[in-house]
């Protein structure tokens, strides 16, 4: 997914405007998302997600991988509400399961991967010497290859080694963690995805600081004698992150995505785990004769992205003072 | 002077390429541990240290690291990209060559269908902007981006092939004049949609605030003749400028789509090497890709010199 760019300029003019009204972008951003009823409707949508993903496998009624070989591929009943697997398992345990994988690989995702793309995007942004170049090329380079395929590479090849080092781990401390290849698989999603994840936002930040960086306000502060450290707390943060914020929505749904397209492919959650993605691929077999086996997982995935789709454009739209004024 | 600006520019990818294959290669040597001992541990000579020294010797494994990644990308320059290790030993060029050329006839179809279609929407959209008209085309675009094509091609399978009986066999490959085309040709248009209505549309509503459009307005045009003389030419450069991002949509859907409806294209061999764990091929695959995406956004980059005389050579 493409990161936007939302150029905020806000002069301080107009922010001593706003500060005189007692609003700031915040509020009026906050007043606008209210507002939009796309934007609450995802907003609804996702909260009902994380709460699935947070509390779901308490009340599950099933264990996840509990099998029932003499109610296999059930359609929906009062004991199943969403039928059963072809083992048996309970349907609505595994997409609850399924919504935890998602929910955490994502979680991750996003917060690695932000945090490493602001970091470099703002170091390259302020440090015009070397060390900017090198990292502009480095993203250069990492989004030349298309994210799903550098991921199904490294996952090929990093795989077979993280799962070697837990296995020694194991051995040599004896903690019961690293005979998990539960624990393994997520490891290896999670940070195959963080390094396909970073450079979008690292451009996007860059990009970001450096208009502000020239920015009259920001000159004329430069010039009043404010120390680089106030201007950064001041000046680029605020301005930056809005942007920032509205391209984690849109990292996060990627992620999601990403995540259910490698479980699909076969290399992101290894079987018992549960995922979605892994779940239309299991079932797509016998999608003709029990379609809620696929339509179950690739539903709730459809709705959970779109909401975080709509929650995005509402926000792009409420923090973006552009935008919002046409 | 263009052909300056050409050779620049073909100049400058040569690094990122470079570090392209570095970046596979390093992953593949590092990460997937040594590849001889792999391929012995699946015969029945696993354990045969020696066996496993005179190949690494004669492969030239046993060379440092830096040596063997020169040697690496001569012999992709040159051509020679290694055999696969479980497909009969081809050669990994000639499967990628043989797979190419379908995936590119697909991808073709697919861009065609989404230019014929995202744009025309976009501009809908912008010009009927924040009436329910434009909400209904962006909708539309975000809900074609949220549903991922691995649920919507088995949907539209059994919508199409066995509910509606609209199209007998969706399955397999005739080239591009079959109708066993249009299902994976469409899934796949349908994944960048959202991109190119939201650019065009953008696009569409900033070059309608201009002043040559007001000027154009004012002299009584009417308003389709200056969507089309105006508008048009300039909303077109967005688009071009996400081609690369499209490029990328395209390799990546074409994983999916080939694979559920049977197409012997790129995507496919992606899916083949990724089950057989097949790490020449993976390797591969996946700087082809990385070729294709930098390539297309050369081509990007040239057409938009070509096009915009504000774009300076430089």
């Amino acid at each position: 997914m493409s990161v936007r760019t939302v150029p905020v300029t806000l002069g301080d003019a107009a922010r001593a405007q706003e500060r005189i009204k007692h609003r700031s972008l915040w509020r009026d951003a906050w007043t606008s998302a209210i507002r939009n009823p796309f934007a609450m409707g995802g907003a609804i949508i996702i909260m009902v997600f994380v709460v699935a993903a947070v509390i779901g496998p308490y009340v599950s009624p099933y264990s996840y991988t509990e099998q029932d070989l003499f109610n296999t591929e059930h359609p929906p009943s009062w004991d199943h509400w969403f039928g059963t697997d072809e083992l048996g398992r309970d349907f609505l345990s595994r997409i609850l399961y399924g919504a935890r994988t998602a929910f955490l690989v994502a979680t991750l995702v996003t917060v690695v991967g932000g945090a490493i793309g602001v970091v470099l995007g703002a170091t390259a942004a302020l440090s015009e010497g070397m060390l900017g170049g090198a990292i502009m090329r480095l993203t250069d380079v990492l989004m030349s290859f298309p994210h799903l395929l550098l991921a199904v590479f490294a996952n090929a090849t990093l795989r077979p080694l993280v799962q070697d080092r837990f296995n020694t781990l194991h051995e040599i401390t004896g903690i019961g963690i690293f005979r998990s290849q539960l624990i393994a698989d997520y490891l290896v999603v999670f940070g195959i995805l963080a390094l396909v994840s970073w450079p979008g936002m690292a451009r996007l930040v860059r990009g970001q600081v450096l208009s502000l960086k020239h920015a009259e306000f920001v000159e004329a502060a430069r010039v009043s004698g404010a120390e680089p450290r106030w201007i950064i707390l001041r000046h680029l943060v605020p301005n930056t992150l809005g942007p920032v914020i509205v391209s984690l929505t849109a990292a996060f749904g990627s992620a999601m995505l990403l995540e259910s397209a490698l479980s699909y492919l076969g290399v992101g959650i290894q079987p018992p785990g549960a995922s979605w993605g892994a779940m239309i691929s299991e079932n797509l077999d016998m999608w003709r004769y029990e379609p809620h086996l696929v339509l179950v997982p690739g539903g709730v995935l459809a709705v959970v992205i779109f909401a975080f789709n709509f929650f995005g454009d509402g926000l792009n739209d409420a923090l973006n003072p552009r935008s919002r004024r046409r | 002077m263009f052909l300056r600006y050409v050779g620049r520019r073909l100049l400058l990818s040569v690094p990122v390429m470079l570090a392209v294959i570095f970046i596979t290669y390093s992953l593949a040597i590092y990460g997937a541990g040594d590849p001889v001992a792999t391929i012995v541990g699946q015969t029945e000579q696993r354990g045969n240290e020696e066996l496993i020294e005179r190949l690494r010797q004669r492969h030239g494994y046993d060379r440092p690291f830096l040596v063997q990644y020169v040697d690496y990308v001569g012999k992709f320059v040159t051509g020679d990209w290694g055999t696969s290790f479980q497909l009969q030993n081809q050669s990994v060029r000639v499967l990628i060559f043989r797979t190419l050329p379908v995936s590119f006839q697909l991808g073709l179809v697919a861009v065609l269908i989404l230019l014929l279609v995202g744009i025309p929407l976009g501009i809908l959209a912008a010009v009927k902007q924040n009436t329910w008209l434009d909400r209904l085309v962006v909708s539309f675009s975000v809900l074609a981006d949220s549903i991922p094509s691995f649920v919507l091609a088995p949907v539209l399978l059994v919508v199409f092939v066995l509910k509606a009986g609209l199209i007998d066999s969706a399955i397999g490959w005739d080239g591009i004049f079959s109708q066993k085309i249009i299902l994976p040709a469409v899934i796949l248009a349908l994944g960048p949609m959202l991109l190119i209505v939201r650019q065009t549309r953008f696009a569409v509503i900033e070059v309608l605030q201009q002043d040559y459009v007001r000027t154009a307005r004012a002299k009584g045009l009417r308003g389709r003749t200056v969507v089309w003389t105006h508008v048009l030419r300039n909303a077109v450069q967005p688009v071009i400028t996400v081609s690369g991002i499209i490029a990328a949509y395209l390799v990546t859907g074409s994983i999916f789509i080939e694979q559920i409806f049977g197409i012997p294209g790129f995507g496919q061999l992606v899916v083949t090497g990724l089950r057989r764990n097949d790490l020449p091929l993976l390797m591969g695959t996946t700087i082809v890709a990385a070729v294709i995406v930098l390539t297309s956004n050369l081509v990007i980059d040239l057409m938009y010199a070509v096009l915009d005389p504000r774009v300076k050579y430089g």
